[in-house]
């Protein structure tokens, strides 16, 4: 076995050489496959036991993600997995001593005699933050211990505290606070991750993909914080087991509802109110939970509005059941439904019409987890992803008594099955393969017309279909005590209408420990993705169209490279990062100068627009570095991050072939969060964001120009009559920098324990001095006798916005 | 009932409009204004003058005059073989127009223009005029006759369509024009569907490809007649490819925005180096054909 400090293995038949006494790894000349599966067999010594098991929190039996289980004495550990599962490996040993650690929870810390394999379910203890001024010795899960990199954990309970717009809780909004993360315009819920678009991003709930995660026009994301267990996302060194996305995975996990007893929370802001309920349906076997949320402008207003009615509102609605069959078995079904809609009724003795948008997403997620021994943990799943939009006009003419009826839709469809195994043979070896299968019905676009009063009738559908499909296989290998790999390889296939697309896509990120709580790691990742979203607006907006790759638009391709440095502070709870990163991406999608997606003008013509012919592919490059400093426990939480950052594309037929900064390039983005625990009763937290301007084409001249328009007399000679044509002088694209983003955002909580429970009436105010940042701008003229004016004008979006909001929970 | 357009961008409209400002942008250093010459001209051996404008450009922002005149400026014309030299006054800020009538294009050659200024502007553009081909124009035409629903005349709908045959190994761009000549009526003529105005034959090299139809209409007896009589004047605009990337980017740029602020800007191409503007040329390649 290479053990955990001196290694010295000589397999001279395999020319392998191994020297760890002197620091020096001679050579490797066998493939990586030998030395992660032939290797952990020859190395297994005689008696072995394993102790496993799975980590809950102790008040609500929910299972813990990445809960660090660590065997003191033989300095070795893992971390609990997606299901709350844990599997160490050991030599017999007459005594060890095992901590759990995880934050925001008491350690737990057991001697055991360890002569026969163990079954060992934890409970977990909340910590009272309080009584953790004085940070002890305890030993916490470490980032300079982890082999993820440019990987960031948030907790459902960070995110609650953090001011935002209207003071609606928004994951997506405290994501784009991380470094490395843009959003696109103001109060958009767009992630630009290191440069890459918002579809480069897989935002994954329960193993679903979520395709457009906005509500009200993106201003609001669609993830309930009340109902969330885990958000992580992971901005590069992909493990394998992640694909179809280039540049971001943002993975968020339900709550399995109270195993205990019956609990509620809920509230209600200026923008929506919201409620949740969890319980135990079969004490610690079966467990629900049920949430929900619903903006209730439209009900307030409705009393009020009389012939005209405008109406708009947006719901979502989490639920998920799971069953315990036992240690070997678990299911879980859960699901997700939202639904926005835009309405504008027109009631007159004339006519009656109704004209509308609506979008929405619905998932629905089962998984079955098994447990083949006590190394090898299972999961199957089976899940349903749905996104679709629609525009409709319904019309009445009240003296014809004819309908007239019309409606443009457009969507995507998934069935996916995904199967994924977790294997740890020993503490140096954490094996992961699966492979996951999408089936994906795409709809671009459908438009339907029945008109009665002008006898014409119009059904124009189209479907597209593709299946995307991966396998993998990854180790996380710790061969040293200092060096930790996650080395994988996964393989990704797509079968457009045309053509099949495959590609071997290598992954690897290696963390080595230059001191205690000091790490240098470094990742590779090379990515395909093999669906686009082709934007409307620029805006993210719902009109945005999902479509395959197709013989004429090839997958998106990425490859990416990390290094940086992590120091954990143990004496101040506090965590260092700095990451370097270089990203380039081929067959990017952009658009072609001019093109619009804007079916909404007239989905006659959308219909007969091909969106292959709008597109061009081309390539971008990202670099930049990452700092981070965080703080996860104590009265004062939170993190400063720091980045700076180059985006160039380059497009054949943009720009006249040459490189130009995207328009989300940002050379500085700051931000600071913190959150402040002044006593049991008041929590005070504030924001402050900075970012460069965005990168946008601005004409400073024009120019008239004649245009040829050929004619002919009638002896056929041919003669020239100039057209008279405006052009704009743009110079090179985006080369203007718009005004740099700033914003302060503060909020107070103010909490009481009543007999019933707790209530909280938060307090928060949203951009506090008031900045106008420019959310686009156009250029106009004015006239002031006698003389005209080119001016440039600024369209801001939100002044200071004061909120109040109400939370219970029982 | 609400016009499409304006029905579907309420949300967002109402959405901006109930929470935005505009104010003047003041604090940014707008982009520079420099001043150059406007230079455009389509040239071909089928054309019998050369004609061409010389203007300025003019700002975007501040106080907005109307473009300076090119004043006095020197044109130098080069085809390949002959040079010519123009030295003349520009006075007016727009339309300035030079016909050369002593200067040959010919076809295979380059074509160089160089304008320069008393005020040191000078523009400079060139371009290679194709050679003239034989595309084998072919025509197909179906006539249908109608009674039209509403007055109860009888309609004719002539539908066209064209076939070429590209010419291999070259890249060819072009541009479709037909035209009718009636006898004793006023002349009808029909463009191509916009997607054909100018097009190329990529992907195509050396093939046959027939091009979209073309339909002509007419509603009166006497009309009809003079089509069933008349003669399809079909002429293929054999261009090079600043000829067909400025028109592109012409018919992107009129498309483009649908006043949407954050669709991406079409810029107009120019290949007119130190100004703006295009220089570009094309033979022609005709067919007459007898309506049936």
């Amino acid at each position: 076995m290479i053990s955990d400090s001196h290694v010295s293995l000589n397999i001279s038949m395999k020319k392998i050489f191994l020297r760890h006494g002197n620091k020096l790894i001679k050579s490797f000349t066998l493939s990586l496959f030998i030395f992660l599966f032939i290797l952990p067999v020859f190395s297994q010594p005689k008696r072995q036991y394993t102790i496993s098991g799975f980590v809950r929190e102790a008040v609500s039996g929910e299972s813990l993600i990445g809960v660090n289980v660590y065997l003191k004495d033989h300095k070795v550990g893992t971390v609990t997995n997606t299901y709350g599962f844990y599997s160490l490996t050991m030599p017999s040993s007459d005594s060890i001593e095992l901590i759990i650690s995880y934050v925001g929870f008491s350690t737990e810390t057991f001697k055991l005699s360890f002569q026969k394999d163990l079954e060992l379910n934890i409970n977990l203890k909340p910590s009272i933050v309080l009584e953790e001024v004085t940070i002890t010795a305890i030993r916490k899960e470490k980032q300079s211990e982890s082999v993820k990199m440019s990987t960031i954990n948030l907790q459902p309970a960070q995110i609650k505290n953090v001011p935002t717009l209207f003071g609606e809780k928004d994951v997506l909004k405290v994501i784009q606070l991380l470094p490395g993360v843009q959003k696109g315009s103001e109060g958009s819920s767009g992630l630009y991750v290191r440069g890459g678009g918002p579809d480069q991003n897989l935002i994954i709930l329960d193993d679903a993909i979520v395709y457009n995660a906005n509500h009200l026009f993106g201003f609001f994301s669609l993830f309930n914080g009340d109902a969330l267990k885990s958000v992580e996302l992971t901005k590069g060194g992909f493990p394998a087991r992640y694909g179809g996305r280039l540049s971001s995975v943002l993975e968020m996990n339900m709550k399995e509802g109270n195993k205990k007893e019956w609990h509620a929370e809920g509230g209600v802001g200026l923008i929506s109110t919201r409620a949740t309920v969890e319980g135990p349906i079969i004490k610690d076997k079966c467990s629900i939970l049920l949430s929900g949320r619903r903006t209730f402008a439209d009900l307030l207003l409705s009393p009020f509005l009389k012939n005209g009615k405008t109406s708009y509102y947006f719901y979502d609605f989490n639920a998920k059941i799971n069953y315990d069959f036992g240690r070997r078995d678990k299911l879980y079904l859960s699901g997700y439904f939202g639904q926005d809609k835009y309405s504008l009724l027109t009631h007159t003795p004339e006519i009656r019409e109704d004209v509308g948008f609506n979008w929405g997403n619905a998932t629905g997620t089962l998984r079955w987890n098994h447990l083949f021994t006590n190394k090898l943990f299972s999961n199957t799943s089976l899940i349903f992803s749905k996104y679709s939009f629609g525009i409709y006009d319904k019309y009445y003419d009240v003296h014809e008594d004819k309908n007239y009826y019309a409606e443009y839709y457009s969507g995507i469809r998934d069935y996916s099955i995904k199967y994924d195994i977790d294997y740890m043979p020993n503490p140096q070896h954490l094996i992961k393969a699966g492979f996951t299968s999408i089936y994906h019905q795409f709809n671009p676009h459908a438009f339907v017309e029945v008109d009665s009063i002008n006898n014409n009738s119009v059904r124009d559908i189209t479907f597209t279909n593709g299946i995307e499909s991966g396998i993998y296989l990854e180790d996380t290998w710790h061969p040293l005590q200092a060096l930790k790999i996650n080395g994988g390889i996964r393989f990704s296939h797509f079968v457009a209408i045309k053509k099949q697309y495959h590609f071997v896509e290598p992954r690897l990120s290696v963390a080595w420990k230059l001191s205690n709580d000091f790490a240098l790691k470094g990742s590779y990742a090379s990515m395909n993705q093999y669906i686009h979203m082709i934007s409307n607006t620029g805006l993210s907006l719902q009109t945005d169209l999902w479509v395959p790759t197709t013989d004429r638009v090839k997958p998106q391709q990425s490859k990416q490279v990390a290094l940086g440095l992590v120091k954990d502070f143990t004496k101040h709870d506090l965590t260092f990062s700095i990451e370097g990163y270089y990203k380039k991406m081929s067959n990017v999608i952009g658009y072609k100068e001019g093109a619009t997606f804007l079916v909404v003008d007239n989905p006659n013509l959308a219909a007969e627009k091909n969106w292959e012919d709008n597109v061009t592919a081309g390539k971008a490059w990202s670099y930049g570095m990452e700092f981070l400093l965080q703080k996860n426990e104590g009265r004062l939480t939170g993190w400063i991050g720091y980045t700076l950052s180059w985006t160039l594309m380059q497009f054949d037929s943009v720009n006249f072939g040459k490189k130009f900064y995207e328009r989300y390039d940002r050379r500085h983005d700051i931000s600071i969060v913190a959150n402040y625990k002044l006593s049991d009763h008041i929590t005070l937290s504030g924001t402050w964001v900075y970012g460069t301007g965005n990168s946008i084409s601005l004409s400073g001249s024009r120019y008239r120009i004649a245009a040829d328009i050929p004619k002919f007399d009638n002896d056929s000679h041919i003669f020239n009559q100039l057209g008279d044509w405006m052009g704009y002088d743009f110079g090179q694209k985006n080369t203007f920098r718009m005004a740099p983003y700033h914003r302060l955002d503060l909020g107070i909580q103010f909490h009481k324990t009543k007999k019933w429970g707790e209530r909280i009436w938060e307090v928060s105010v949203y951009n506090v001095y008031n900045r106008m940042n420019p959310f686009y701008y156009y250029s106009t003229q004015t006239f002031k006798n006698p003389d005209t004016y080119g001016q440039l004008k600024q369209v801001s979006l939100f002044p200071v916005i004061p909120s109040i909001s109400y939370s219970f929970k029982f | 009932m609400i016009p499409f357009k304006t029905k579907y961008f309420i949300p967002v409209l109402l959405t901006l409009l109930i929470t935005s400002c505009t104010k003047d942008v003041n604090n940014l250093k707008l982009p520079d204004f420099e001043q150059k010459l406007v230079l455009s001209s389509f040239i071909s051996p089928n054309l019998p003058v050369i004609e061409l404008t010389v203007d300025c450009n003019m700002n975007n922002f501040g106080k907005l005059f109307p473009p300076e005149p090119p004043g006095k400026v020197t044109i130098l014309l080069t085809n390949g073989i002959d040079e010519v030299r123009i030295d003349t006054t520009l006075l007016k800020s727009l339309h300035n127009k030079i016909l050369v009538k002593n200067m040959p294009v010919k076809e295979g050659k380059s074509f160089k223009i160089k304008v320069i200024n008393s005020k040191g502007l000078s523009a400079e553009a060139s371009c290679a005029v194709p050679i003239k081909r034989d595309f084998h124009i072919e025509v197909d035409t179906t006539r249908l006759l109608s009674t039209d629903p509403f007055g109860g005349n009888t309609r004719s709908t002539l539908s066209i369509k064209v076939s070429i045959t590209d010419f291999p190994g070259e890249s060819n761009y072009y541009r479709l024009l037909i035209t009718t000549q009636t006898y004793g009526g006023s002349e009808l003529s029909g463009q191509p569907e916009k997607g054909d105005v100018v097009f190329s034959d990529k992907g195509k090299d050396g093939k046959k490809f027939v091009l979209r139809s073309v339909t002509f209409f007419s509603n009166y007896i006497d009309s009809i007649a003079k089509v069933d009589s008349s003669f399809l004047r079909i002429y293929l605009l054999n261009t090079d490819k600043p000829y067909y990337d400025f028109h592109q980017s012409l018919l992107t740029s009129l498309n483009s925005g649908d006043g949407n602020p954050f669709s991406e800007p079409a810029p107009l191409y120019s290949n007119v180096s130190n100004g703006v503007g295009i220089l570009a040329s094309y033979t022609v390649d005709s067919l007459i054909f007898r309506v049936k």
